[in-house]
């Protein structure tokens, strides 16, 4: 019973973890129906960010807990500018106008961000600082539970949660939802295309900092490589979710999540990537639009 | 002076012109009416005037403003706006959610939106009763009522309705275009591109002709209802009744 509750928490940590990038490949999708292939990647940068500041000398004798809200604020912040800077003068020129075009920029642009980090930081792994409760277990009902698990299950639960309150519940989130049925209609109702297209990019690269910061702090180690195949699997937890669709991503990742750790808990590591992208299979010849993808159709 | 005026306006896409100088005005208050067969560039004017095609020369003026070359949201916050052919009505979302997106420029006042979302549905009850429904399963003349009432949740200066009629009942059609002339004598300008020729013409203080992009043509609605050449080629041999019959099939 310990190891089911343990493979359960760590597989909704995994989850939060794929959860929180696939909901960047989906609005992003869902505005301008292309692939960033570039956004696994964007995790990476944000978790990099975050070391290099907490290396800072000014930081270091802070409590863990501002120490790290603080170099998250900062990858936060840093990498949404990057994301600005790649959308002004490399993506908004393609959009609308080559699908295989900007596919094939962001795909570079990921290799480019990998190269210009390992140039940077090497090729070594960097640690994060160890904290207090990555080591500490809590004791909950009887079970022996990791602390971090709860910080990354609370935290991105609580952003997911947020995405689609934001997506649903507020103007600006609903005409995000608009542009992906109409972008000309879109502009007669007074909505300014190009402004939210930059806000789902920042929207999305500050989930990917955030997530990057949490992945440093859960797993204590952090390389240049991380992202790629992170970003693939959020990107196939997106599309079993239903592209395009903000519930379906988490409802995506969390699926991959759990299976990875009852993978690994129940069966052996090296199976989990054959079952996640077996279960793909599986989603995609049952239901093409995955699980929460859209049926209705778009305009009688 | 007019409230909007077109001067001197050239349209097109990329090389290809496809309006050439044109020259328009509508006064508030008023039903202006732009007729003219398919590819004249009435679509295109539209387009041009909400700024969802940048015009290549001229100048669009909204009470003193020019708005030639900016962006549609710009135009829609001056009191422009436009009802394009086809609804264009967001299907995925619902009929509440598309009223609140066509306020989008007042985000900044919710209470205003809740106020305005409510004074259309009070204007199309149906749209009330069906406000939770996506608006992709609404019907032809429901979803027009939805465009329509898209853009009146801003109380626009100009409003604009591009083919308001088209596949809809000959009951559904007399239903918009009178809310249309409605508006009208509450002061509202109305421009009017509609394919019900007849109808037009009846509800229209004025209308322009447009062939291959140049006004070829102009005066009150009852004139050019009158007028032999419009007679021959937009009204003639009862065509008409039979595309509304089409239209209602």
């Amino acid at each position: 019973m310990d190891t089911f509750i343990q493979v359960v928490l760590t597989g909704f940590t995994i989850g939060s973890f794929y959860a929180l990038v696939a909901l960047g490949y989906t609005m992003v999708y869902g505005i301008v129906r292309l692939i960033n292939f570039a956004h696994g990647d964007l995790v990476m940068v944000g978790a990099f960010f975050g070391w290099a500041l907490l290396q800072l000398d000014w930081i270091e004798g802070m409590p863990m807990l501002p120490r790290l809200i603080v170099a998250g604020a900062g990858a936060v912040v840093g990498t949404s500018l990057l994301a600005l800077v790649l959308l002004r003068t490399l993506y908004t020129r393609l959009i609308g106008r080559s699908t295989l075009g900007f596919m094939l920029v962001t795909l570079s642009v990921a290799f480019a961000l990998e190269e210009i980090v390992k140039l940077i930081f090497g090729a070594q792994q960097k640690y994060y600082p160890p904290n207090d409760l990555s080591s500490e277990t809590i004791d909950i009902g009887g079970v022996a539970v990791n602390g971090m698990d709860l910080v990354v299950i609370g935290l991105a639960g609580t952003l997911m949660v947020g995405m689609i309150w934001f997506a649903h519940r507020t103007i600006t989130g609903t005409a995000m939802r608009a542009l992906a049925v109409d972008h000309d209609a879109a502009r007669l109702m007074g909505i300014n295309v190009s402004f939210l297209i930059a806000a789902a990019f920042v929207i999305g690269a500050s989930l990917a900092a955030i997530t990057g910061i949490l992945s440093g702090t859960y797993y204590g180690r952090v390389s240049f490589d991380m992202g790629f195949a992170l970003g693939l699997k959020a990107f196939t937890a997106a599309v079993i979710g239903g592209i395009g669709n903000i519930g379906g991503a988490v409802l995506g990742g969390l699926t991959i999540g759990l299976l990875e750790a009852f993978v690994q808990g129940y069966l052996a590591g090296a199976w989990s990537d054959a079952v996640i992208f077996g279960a793909l299979i599986l989603v995609l010849y049952i239901r093409p639009s995955g699980i929460l993808g859209e049926r209705v159709a778009e305009r009688a | 002076m007019a409230l909007l005026s077109v001067e001197d306006v050239d349209l097109g896409y990329g090389e290809l012109t496809v309006v050439h100088g044109l020259t328009f005005e509508v006064n508030a208050g008023e039903v202006v009416a732009l007729l003219g067969p398919n590819g004249a560039g009435k679509t295109t004017t539209m387009n041009g005037i909400s700024g969802v095609l940048k015009p290549k020369r001229g100048r669009i003026v909204l009470d003193g403003k020019n708005l030639a070359g900016r962006a549609a949201h710009h135009v829609v916050a001056e009191g422009f706006r436009h009802v394009p052919e086809g609804r264009r009505v967001f299907g995925t979302l619902s009929v509440k959610e598309n009223l609140r997106l066509g306020a989008y420029s007042l985000r900044k006042k919710p209470s205003l939106i809740a106020e305005r979302v409510k004074e259309v549905y009070d204007l199309f009850p149906v749209l009330g009763e069906r406000r939770e429904q996506l608006a992709g399963t609404l019907s032809g003349g429901e979803q027009q009522m939805l465009a329509v009432g898209r853009a009146l949740v801003t109380r626009p200066r100009v409003l604009a309705l591009d083919e308001p009629s088209l596949g809809l009942s000959p009951r559904m059609q007399h239903e918009i275009l009178g809310v249309a002339s409605d508006l009208a004598s509450q002061g509202t300008a109305v421009l009017l591109v509609e394919q019900n020729v007849r109808e037009a013409l009846r509800i229209a203080d004025r209308a322009y002709v447009i062939e291959l992009g140049r006004v070829v043509l102009t005066g009150t609605g009852k004139e050019l209802a009158a007028d032999k050449r419009i007679e021959a080629t937009y009204l003639g041999g009862g065509s008409d009744e039979l595309e509304s019959e089409a239209a209602e099939a």
